[in-house]
């Protein structure tokens, strides 16, 4: 038996590609973890980073990362969701218009998607800090008192970036619903439950982990997104932890970012910098675990 | 013999997909405590007037509905009634068994539960009475916590039933329920629908012209969205007045 030559080609190409592929994550992982482990230890995940850069640790980044990824979350999932449920369950039903509204909704999200990052963190100034901020000062403070809520905080880097997931967890959100089979809709419809108990007792319980997965990924994306904080929290040097919601704060995205352009030594700062962007990647691998496992048991359960 | 009273009467029913009149100008009626079966050709508009006696098409965006369904009188398609409500009053078991990923128990008392029914005792009472009307409380008595996914096939479709009874409707329709069982879980839901036609009023879709002779008491002959012929089961099967009642009875279409 002859292998025929078309056949062999796409072997070696497809092949080829396979290991491009591999060798560039090897290439990656290889360097970030034979240059940043030997430099992590409990302290380094503890301790504030040393004013020059080059020592101490990231204990205010991690912090800070965890406390706008929370507040992005909570600011962002419900509405994805709600949105979500609303384009799949009563949109299609909701007369003439409901059906036109929600294409309109669509091609706003699926925009949404494709919106540069940097733009979201110019967004987030001059809607969050300078619009909604300085509503607040003027309503609280009169119209020419200092800025005290128009500054770049905590307080507006989580809505930000949760603008930034929202596409994730709305399209995500709709496919799990419109993955749950008809037949159950209409046999709780058939009881006498309305579109409102079939909703929330039947179709959303079924299509939970498929929005779980949406949630996970969205997280993941914005737990390591830079560009949208850049303008609206991130501060370059920062040990102390925010103590208000209006506080500036370190990212651990920001802080790579920082450790590799902005230290007096850069040299020094090396193993720093790799042993903060292993952290920022193991985050973001954890999460997207989570999602996979997530997706492989929404799909075992249909 | 006086004619018995009719629980359910359709008046000139139409309905529409949006594109084209599915059915048209559709009247008959279900007698009370009796089974009646729509049958016809596939295409032929049976499906789509069982699911306007219960309003299903609420749930098609596109669907139009014209013309009266009365339920003892009451207009279930004027303008203040609930289609909520109706679904209670006229329950529907479908075509392949759909129970929810949810226990054998709580499959029954979902209706009751959004009903508003609380209560152990009483959700617990009122899920027996439909398992045992039903014909399955004694197969799955020692397992009520266990998904209903579980059960076979046949099972399944008589939990479907039971979660269709448990809110004690006063007309029940079955849209083919038998089409996706085997030849004795259909023999188990012929003999239960012959049970339930004591107390209630039923209505059946089938393919099986033997089990609509097996289990109606009166026929509802569709054709291309036309509804030919309805009477007795016995008047329709042996004298049609209709050639083409005629030729899909003796089996020369459909």
């Amino acid at each position: 038996m002859k292998r025929a030559k078309g056949d062999l080609a796409l072997l070696v190409g497809t092949g080829l590609a396979m290991a491009l592929i591999l060798v560039a994550l090897t290439a990656l992982f290889g360097v970030v973890l034979v240059e940043g482990v030997p430099r992590l230890d409990l302290a380094f995940f503890v301790e504030a980073p040393d004013a020059d850069m080059t020592g101490g640790g990231i204990g205010p980044a991690l912090v800070g990362t965890a406390l706008v990824t929370l507040l992005m979350t909570v600011a962002g999932v419900p509405v994805g969701v709600a949105t979500g449920i609303w384009l799949a369950e009563y949109a299609p039903r909701a007369g003439a218009w409901g059906p036109r509204l929600a294409a309109v909704v669509r091609g706003a999200v699926a925009n949404l998607a494709g919106v540069p990052s940097i733009v979201f963190g110019l967004f987030g100034l001059g809607f969050f800090v300078l619009f909604v901020g300085g509503q607040l000062d003027a309503l609280l403070h009169g119209p020419d008192a200092p800025p005290i809520w128009a500054q770049p905080g905590l307080l507006w880097a989580g809505p930000t970036l949760s603008v930034l997931t929202l596409p994730v967890v709305i399209v995500t959100t709709e496919e799990a619903l419109r993955a749950v089979p008809g037949p159950l809709r209409e046999a709780a419809l058939g009881v006498g439950a309305t579109r409102f108990q079939t909703t929330f007792r039947i179709v959303l319980p079924r299509a939970a982990s498929g929005i779980w997965t949406g949630v996970a990924l969205a997280v993941g994306r914005g737990a390591g997104e830079v560009a949208p904080i850049l303008f609206t929290a991130a501060a370059n040097y920062l040990p102390s932890l925010p103590n208000d919601p209006r506080d500036m704060f370190m990212h651990l995205g920001y802080h790579v970012y920082a450790l590799a352009t902005q230290s007096p030594n850069v040299d020094a700062a090396r193993p720093t910098l790799f042993a903060t962007a292993l952290v920022l990647l193991s985050l973001s691998f954890a999460l997207s675990s989570v999602a996979m496992v997530l997706r492989a048991r929404a799909r075992s359960a249909t | 013999m006086s004619a018995p009273s009719a629980k359910l009467v359709v008046e000139q029913l139409a309905v529409s997909d949006g594109q084209r009149e599915v059915v048209r100008d559709v009247s008959f009626s279900l007698p009370e405590r009796s089974v009646t079966a729509l049958i016809g050709p596939s295409g032929c508009g049976k499906r789509t007037v069982l699911r306007a006696l219960n309003r299903m098409h609420d749930e098609v965006p596109e669907a139009r509905v014209s013309g009266r369904v009365l339920l003892e009188g009451e207009d279930l398609y004027a303008p203040d009634v609930d289609a909520v409500e109706v679904r209670r009053l006229i329950g529907m078991v479908f075509q392949k068994p759909n129970p929810f990923p949810k226990s054998i128990f709580e499959n029954v008392a979902f209706g009751l539960r959004v009903g508003g029914l609380r209560g152990k005792a009483a959700l617990a009472e009122r899920v027996e009475e439909a398992l045992r009307h039903a014909a399955l409380f004694d197969e799955v008595k020692d397992r009520l916590g266990h998904s209903a996914l579980e059960l076979s096939g046949g099972q399944q479709q008589r939990l479907c039933i039971a979660r269709a009874l448990a809110v004690r409707p006063e007309v029940l329709l079955l849209d083919e329920p038998t089409s996706a069982l085997d030849p004795i879980a259909t023999e188990a839901i012929e003999g239960l629908v012959g049970r339930l036609r004591d107390d209630m009023t039923l209505a059946i879709v089938t393919h099986s012209m033997a089990q609509a002779r097996r289990v109606a008491d009166h026929v509802a002959f569709f054709y291309l969205g036309d509804l030919v012929e309805h009477g007795p089961t016995e008047r329709v099967f042996e004298h049609p007045a209709d050639e083409r009642t005629a030729a899909y009875v003796k089996g020369r279409f459909g």
